[in-house]
């Protein structure tokens, strides 16, 4: 029972490793395909497959092992420089990236992988793998062309007689650690092929003082692979740090080994048959080798680094570059060790309690005030001010950045324009703009329609563009920033822009508007977002089925935001998101009206005035020379409670309006959890949730944007009474 | 899987059946210095070897080489010969040339 846990637990690590490998080929390989591909990242790419591969490895699942080791083959050949990037190469490389994420899920789900598919990759890369791998592959078809690439490649590669030489003396210690040398030898199989073994027992005590749990024996090994020195290294990158573990790549100078053995403490005669015997040297170079030893013992020792550098084992560069790495990789290793990973569901349970945490507190703050003793309140407020605190740093935690969703997104522009024939590029900015975790993965679907969409009806064919002056390659641009309590994330292209007056038309013979209505520019462009609404002239696979828009604008309105569109005929269209940043818990601002109470999001209050008298009539005031539409709650919702002689408005602002809303009393700022409205109440205008007050009171929350937009476009009227929907449907 | 030591009733001959590795090699190591203390020859039998790895290996290369005493392996396992195979100690060993020939066929036929 404990095992299969433990076993789920871990492939569940598998899974999540490998799909952030996944992604991150993608990423080098779009990289690579734009031109943009920096030196780290054939070394990357060929880690991300060699990690895949051997993960897949210990869970047994042979097919992800057989179909990887192929890919990262030719990404090792990559990396080597045998072979260069072509589109065609990135093109199958993403297919087989694809693949290999299908296989992952598809097995860790218990299904069958599609191994047909497998071959069919294998059969593509045969192009680029070397000669001994595509003969292990299936069927292999000779193409001319293949086989010239096979000549330049075994040309690039070692002679059969040249062999790595790999001298392992592990740490004592490695056997209680879990770990076996000769599994680690074996592994080394995996790289190429094992010539020769010599197990060294040189310092084997005696069976009566022996520790058989420590390891005593050290191994010579003569390997032939055509693998990296990095690969090979890669082998050992989880031995102790005290084992002693020297890698000579193949032609190596037989001065070479007196570095190897002037650095071990066996008998250098014995190290040196030994040698001979692994088949990495001759008997005359052996000879000349230990001959040039004894000249240099007659000068004073050099130290072992000065012997490894004179005798041109390793050049002073790449000692420095080596140094460098390690640095690298250990400060890499320390960020890692930095974030630590938490189920989310621990997360929102946390949060859950912390929202109940903040109920209370504010619960308790208030019974306090009503007693009047000083350092009874002190001490509430001093708790009240932890709380929230706690919230903040709770609600945090749950914070990731956009560019998680961005990520996705290189890719299927990449896709969606080679599908439509049109060349488009993609910039991303404010990756780093953080929002709830929750909104990250809702907000995935309703951007991956408007990308789409804005390629597809957006972006002119190249020929239109070039007819009217502009570049040829079209450009989405992606941004995101935050404003006040909000982030805002906009696709923006550099295409036609809307028309107004064919989306007018379309709406009037689909019905959506009546015939001669009169509508302004912003109106008419969110006509694009009603239900059935399509004016592309030609539907393709991609969009122009008049679903999506609408499907779009429901998920964002459930997410409490809102879409905005502007565009510039010929110079393109910018819709807008704007969403709150979380859905949990906010600062609210709590006024009244009647006897009912009403939370403000209050990252969207400007300030609060009074009403002026004598506007009794009117629903907006004059504010420092401006008109300011404002809307009276009272009446939006059928107040009939106590009035205020002297209401006041609440200014307002959301996405770059400002309207005010009239109340009767203003209690000032408080906590809010957001609690869901239940099913019955989903459909209420203009009120986003509710929450439960300090003193026990339940306070709708205002869904201040669905407000403004009804306020601002002058038809809030209708969402009176209305349906949630019907208000921006009839915006429209 | 733990390791079954079976000594014969003349001591001169042990069976180690299971596992032979880092998991058991301390308390076989025991059980062959008692019996090295009753007798200098000895057989020992690796036909019911499961599993062995680095430390089993290293036993028997100590085993091998306590002074006075003459240990001989028989039936080795095919795990067994696999690993002296790899590890070309065969002929460190010493053991029945026949028995070390047939692993190397055997591997070499893998």
């Amino acid at each position: 029972m404990d095992t299969n846990d433990e076993l789920a637990e871990a492939l569940g690590v598998f899974m999540e490793e490998a799909r952030e490998l996944l992604a991150q080929m993608e990423e080098i390989l779009l990289r690579e395909e734009a031109g943009g591909g920096s030196e780290e990242d054939l070394p990357a790419l060929f880690r991300c497959a060699h990690t895949i591969k051997g993960s897949a490895g210990m869970f047994g699942f042979d097919e992800v092992v057989r179909f990887t080791h192929v890919v990262e083959n030719v990404l090792d050949r990559l990396r080597n420089g045998a072979i260069g990037f072509s589109r065609q190469l990135v093109g199958v490389l993403l297919d087989c990236q694809d693949h290999i994420a299908g296989l992952v899920s598809t097995i860790a789900e218990g299904g069958t992988p599609d191994i047909a598919r497998s071959d069919e990759l294998i059969a593509e890369l045969r192009a680029w793998t070397a000669a001994d791998d595509a003969a292990g592959a299936a069927a292999p078809r000779q193409l001319p062309a293949e086989s010239a690439v096979r000549v330049a490649a075994s040309g690039g590669g070692g002679t059969g007689s040249d062999y790595w030489h790999l001298s392992l003396r592990f740490a004592p210690g490695i056997l209680a650690e879990g770990m076996d040398p000769m599994c680690f030898i074996n592994y080394l199989g995996t790289c190429g092929r094992i010539v020769h073994v010599e197990t060294i027992t040189d310092h084997l005590p005696t069976l009566d003082e022996a520790d058989p749990e420590l390891c005593h024996i050290g191994f010579e090994v003569a390997l032939d692979s055509p693998a990296g020195k990095e690969e090979i290294e890669r082998v050992f990158q989880f031995v102790a740090e005290n084992s002693h573990i020297v890698i000579l790549p193949p032609h190596s100078k037989a001065t070479e080994f007196i570095g190897l053995i002037e650095s071990l403490d066996e008998d250098s005669a014995r190290l040196g048959e030994i040698l001979v015997a692994c088949g990495t040297l001759t008997p005359q170079e052996l000879d000349t080798a230990l001959r040039a030893q004894q000249q240099s013992r007659q000068d004073t020792p050099p130290r072992l680094g000065a012997i490894l550098v004179d005798s041109g084992m390793v050049a002073p560069a790449v000692v420095g570059a080596a140094i460098e790495k390690q640095q690298r990789n250990e400060e890499k290793r320390r960020s890692e060790t930095k974030s630590l990973k938490v189920p989310s569901e621990r997360l929102d349970a946390l949060i859950d309690r912390v929202g109940e945490l903040v109920i209370a507190g504010a619960g308790t703050h208030a019974q306090a005030v009503k007693i009047q003793r000083r350092d009874l309140q002190e001490s509430a407020s001093l708790l009240l001010s932890l709380v929230e605190d706690i919230r903040d740093m709770a609600l945090r935690l749950r914070m990731v950045a956009i560019g998680e969703v961005f990520s996705r997104f290189p890719r299927v522009v990449r896709d969606v324009s080679r599908e439509l024939g049109k060349d488009i590029e993609l910039r991303i900015s404010g990756a780093e703009a953080e929002l709830d975790k929750s909104m990250v993965e809702k907000v995935g679907d309703p951007l991956m329609h408007l990308i789409r969409n804005s390629m597809d009806h957006g972006i002119e064919a190249a020929e239109v563009r070039a007819a009217s002056g502009k570049p040829v390659r079209g450009t989405v641009a992606l941004n995101a920033c935050h404003e006040s309590g909000a982030i805002i994330i906009e696709v923006a292209d550099d295409g036609g822009g809307l028309d107004a007056d064919r989306i007018l038309k379309k709406a009037i013979e689909k019905g959506i508007v009546a015939e001669g209505a009169n509508l302004s520019t912003q109106e008419i462009y969110q006509l694009i977002l009603a239900p059935g609404f399509s004016t592309a002239e030609t539907v393709t696979n991609l969009s122009g089925r008049g679903v999506g828009m609408d499907v779009v604008k429901n998920n964002v309105e459930a997410l409490r935001g809102t879409l905005d569109i502007d565009s510039v005929p010929g110079q393109g269209t910018t819709i807008r998101l704007c969403l709150p940043l979380t859905l949990a818990i906010i600062d609210g601002f709590h006024v009244g009206v009647g006897s009912t109470h009403f939370i403000v999001p209050l990252d969207m209050v400007v300030e609060c005035v009074e009403l002026p008298t004598g506007l009794d009539h009117f629903d907006y005031m004059e504010q420092r020379g401006e008109a300011l539409p404002f809307v009276r709650l009272r009446q939006l919702f059928g107040e009939h409670g106590p009035a205020h002689i002297r209401p006041r408005v609440v200014i307002v602002r959301f996405a770059g309006k400002r309207a005010g809303l009239v109340v009767d009393r203003i209690y000032g700022k408080c906590q809010t959890v957001i609690k869901p409205l239940g099913p019955l109440f989903e459909q209420v205008p203009c009120v986003s949730g509710s929450t439960i007050l300090g003193d026990g009171e339940v306070a709708l929350i205002i869904d201040v944007a669905q407000l403004i937009q009804g306020v601002v476009t002058r038809n809030w009227q209708a969402t009176h009474g209305g349906t949630a929907r019907g208000a921006t449907a009839l915006a429209a | 899987m733990a390791c079954e030591i079976v000594v014969d009733a003349g001591a001169q001959s042990i069976a180690l059946r299971g596992e032979l590795t880092i998991y058991t090699v301390g308390e076989i190591r025991i059980r062959l210095l008692d019996v090295m203390a009753m007798t200098d020859k000895i057989d020992i039998d690796l036909g019911g070897v499961a599993e062995i790895d680095t430390a089993g290996l290293q036993l028997m290369l100590l085993a091998k080489r306590k002074p006075g005493k003459e240990v001989t392996f028989t039936h080795h396992s095919a795990v067994v010969l696999h690993l002296v195979d790899m590890a070309s100690v065969g002929l460190m060993l010493g053991d029945p040339l026949v028995i070390s020939a047939g692993g190397m066929a055997q591997t070499a036929g893998n």
